[in-house]
């Protein structure tokens, strides 16, 4: 392997191990999930191809790992323990904004996991519909959909947003 | 109001979201009848609010944990191949982090801020706690000279670092990340502690000038020279100014490894097995000892410089 696709994995690794997170909910699965996908992303290390960068490379093998091991990175809200997801992140409160970090944190660990993915790359990571289908490896209807189910159901868990919001408007 | 749903799935959903995400903007017709339903409808001007307010506060939410140090071991998948920049800078570090706790031995340093170190010191603190002194140095008039692998020892010349003001506390030898290490405390004509480590250079570090580190808690300075790395720790805010410390200590400062001196020829077989490495003749020379172990892959090799700030 050339020392720039090395320096572009390097250059990841934070990104991935964040992405993990994401997908695990805390931080020794993630670390885990993020070890098991560089050691695989080293043997694999052949089929890279330079369309679509390292860290798209990376987060796709870390996604199918994440799916094809999930009794192993134990997810979610629902099957983690509330102290463990709660103290997981170790968030600070947002400023200056409606809702805490650690609410919409919980929000996100509440959905399932195929939504939670959707919902990190395109919001946090910024990835377009067509790349984050390509790095769930579905269709792009696939993609819209768990969106706007994601979107409805994080609405649904955090109405105190919409309460302060029209508090706010009535000032 | 909220149209009709499909599977389960409002339609208004579908396009809040697809416009939140910025889909629309290669539709102009599209975005803008979008936009007419947005300026008669409340509820759908809540539902585009809220997905908008939820994306900042994700990606707010996830910013802050980019901050957080990444633990070593997630590098070392990368280490089978081609040293990554990264580790070559760690594994100095991590040496660096070990001899502070060490210096938590010579005591001065506090042992709260074990609770409160980050990695690398963490990921080493396991190790030192299993690092234990292995053999007794030789010490003799200006010379400190220890084993370092299979047949071959190290001299300090410990006459020069003296004559720079130091004054040498304890000496001892221990394993650090399972090597040997001559560990020498001084204090200096103030009365701060510096501490001096000496090991067989591993071998995928490759030639660097001295290299500054800074941690919660103490500073170091790492250099190498032919066949061994130094390492040279203080606390911080009560230690000396290590970057001038080890400008003026790194010429006269210039142990190398040597044959294996008589004196230090044990009078029974390395039972452990280090395996000779063409240095010098005579393995199983030193005593055998706990956690004195071989050091795989310990053939010298040249690369491109660690990153850090060179002083």
């Amino acid at each position: 392997m050339d020392e720039e696709v090395e320096r572009g994995i390097v250059q990841a690794i934070p990104a991935l191990r964040r992405y993990a997170l994401a997908l695990t909910g805390n931080w020794d699965s993630a670390d885990d999930l993020t070890q098991d996908s560089l050691e695989r992303a080293m043997r694999k290390s052949h089929q890279w191809r330079r369309h679509g960068g390292i860290k798209a490379w990376l987060f796709r093998i870390m996604y199918r790992q994440f799916l094809n091991r999930r009794r192993l990175f134990r997810p979610s809200a629902v099957e983690a323990e509330p102290d463990e997801l709660a103290a997981a992140p170790n968030l600070a409160n947002c400023q200056e904004r409606h809702m805490a970090c650690d609410d919409v944190f919980t929000a996100l660990m509440a959905l399932p996991r195929r939504q939670r993915a959707a919902m990190y790359l395109v919001s946090v990571e910024g990835y377009t519909y067509d790349e984050a289908a390509m790095l769930m490896d579905v269709p792009i209807g696939t993609v819209r959909s768990r969106l706007a189910r994601a979107r409805d159901a994080m609405r649904a868990a955090l109405p105190e947003q919409d309460r302060t919001a029209r508090l706010r408007r009535v000032k | 109001m909220s149209r009709s749903t499909r599977n389960g799935l409002s339609p208004d959903a579908l396009e809040a979201s697809a416009y939140v995400d910025g889909v629309m903007d290669d539709d102009p017709a599209r975005r803008a009848a979008f936009e007419r339903r947005l300026a008669d409808d409340p509820g759908l001007r809540e539902r585009v609010a809220a997905y908008r307010r939820q994306g900042q506060a994700l990606r707010q939410a996830f910013d802050l944990l980019l901050e957080r140090p990444v633990p070593e071991r997630l590098y070392h998948p990368l280490e089978r191949g081609v040293l990554p920049a990264r580790s070559r800078v760690l594994h100095p570090l991590a040496v660096a982090a070990t001899v502070m706790l060490i210096g938590l031995g010579a005591g001065w340093m506090g042992a709260s801020y074990i609770g409160n170190q980050a990695s690398p010191a963490h990921a080493v603190l396991k190790d030192l706690r299993q690092g234990h002194i292995v053999a007794d140095i030789l010490s003799a008039e200006g010379r400190g000279t220890a084993p370092l692998a299979s047949g071959i020892a190290t001299a300090v010349p410990t006459a020069r670092v003296q004559a720079s003001g130091l004054t040498e506390t304890e000496r001892s030898m221990m394993t650090v990340g399972g090597r040997p290490a001559l560990v020498i405390d001084y204090r200096t004509p103030q009365g701060q502690a510096v501490t001096l480590m000496v090991q067989r250079r591993p071998a995928h570090l490759a030639d660097t000038r001295p290299i500054l580190l800074r941690e919660k808690g103490f500073s170091a300075s790492v250099w190498t020279g032919d066949t061994t790395v130094y390492t040279l720790i203080s606390p911080t805010g009560t230690g000396p100014d290590i970057a001038a410390l080890t400008a003026h200590l790194r010429d006269g400062l210039s142990p190398e490894t040597i044959p294996m001196p008589a004196p230090l020829t044990p009078d029974r077989p390395l039972a452990s097995g280090l395996p000779g490495d063409g240095l010098a003749p005579g393995a199983d020379a030193i005593p055998a000892v706990p956690g004195l172990g071989p050091m795989p892959g310990d053939v010298p090799a040249a690369g491109p410089p660690p990153e850090g700030r060179n002083l």
